[in-house]
């Protein structure tokens, strides 16, 4: 018989990738005033699970939410899973430059969300530009995105701060 | 345990964002490489690094238009009203100008690819 052995980073990567489903299945169905502006508070487990377990659990976390949440919402291999996932490469991104530096960069959860923010909707507009709409008034919109995802990016910071502070670390 | 790291990104944040504004808010202006030239069953492309001055029939007549230092305008027109020729010189992409009771008209295209993917 066939047995897989799982490790109790497995557990807790489960754990953590479920809960971010469902906070982006919750997320998902509330309306939007603008198409495309969203809290993106799925990014709170994933920076969390970044200061407590590293970055490597972060990536896993990150990317099991964009897969489990497309497919549950049926978005799988659409433009917007492809504009979800290049958001989360992004923010991997970032992460993986920040882990680099000793004591990441001196950073708390809030800048990094910050970064993470940003990063992500720059990613998601160069890709909607580049394969969806290649027309230069889009590019109108970008200040409009970026200025939410400055807002958003600075709530869900100050989330992620306090519950990593009521965590502590692991 | 908000950091100075922290306020550093912040405060750049902060400052990328707004200058975002007056950097994609200017009226960006895409300059046409060719103008399609129509009239009755003709239809022509005219390149607009070539300056020179060209005729098309109309129902009316011809209708003369020039080039020059990557503008288009209509130079003569057989029509009434000569709306084709106030339009003046046109140089952007999307600028057009038209003659009805002749029948001819002149549209400025760019290397735009499509507008939109439809899913």
């Amino acid at each position: 018989m066939l047995s897989v052995s799982v490790t109790r980073e497995d557990r807790l990567i489960a754990g953590f990738a479920s809960l971010a489903i469902l906070v982006h299945l919750i997320e998902a169905a509330f309306p939007s005033p603008l198409p495309g502006v969203k809290p993106g508070l799925a990014n709170i487990i994933t920076l969390i699970v970044f200061f407590r377990y590293g970055l490597r659990m972060a990536v896993w976390v990150s990317l099991l939410r964009v897969l489990v949440a497309s497919l549950l919402l049926g978005s799988f291999l659409s433009p917007t899973f492809a504009l979800s996932l290049a958001g989360a490469v992004a923010v991997i991104g970032i992460l993986s430059l920040i882990s680099a530096f000793p004591s990441r960069f001196g950073l708390s959860p809030l800048g990094v969300a910050v970064l993470c923010a940003l990063s992500h909707t720059s990613a998601q507009f160069l890709l909607a530009y580049w394969l969806l709409v290649p027309h230069p008034g889009l590019l109108g919109l970008y200040p409009i995105f970026m200025t939410f995802a400055l807002i958003f990016g600075f709530i869900s910071g100050v989330i992620s701060q306090k519950v990593y502070r009521q965590l502590g670390a692991a | 345990m908000t950091t100075r790291a922290d306020i550093l990104v912040l405060l750049f944040s902060f400052f990328l964002v707004v200058s975002l504004y007056p950097l994609l808010w200017q009226p960006h202006e895409a300059f046409a490489d060719t103008a399609e030239l129509s009239a009755r069953s003709s239809k022509r492309l005219l390149a607009l690094d070539q300056d020179g001055v060209y005729r098309i029939e109309g129902f009316l007549g011809e209708t003369i238009v020039e080039v020059s230092e990557k503008k288009i305008r209509v130079l003569a027109s057989p029509c009434s009203n000569k709306q084709c020729i106030r339009s003046g010189w046109l140089q952007k992409v999307g600028e057009f100008s038209a003659c009805l009771p002749n029948g001819v008209s002149l549209f400025l295209l760019g290397d735009d690819r499509y507008d939109s993917i439809n899913f």
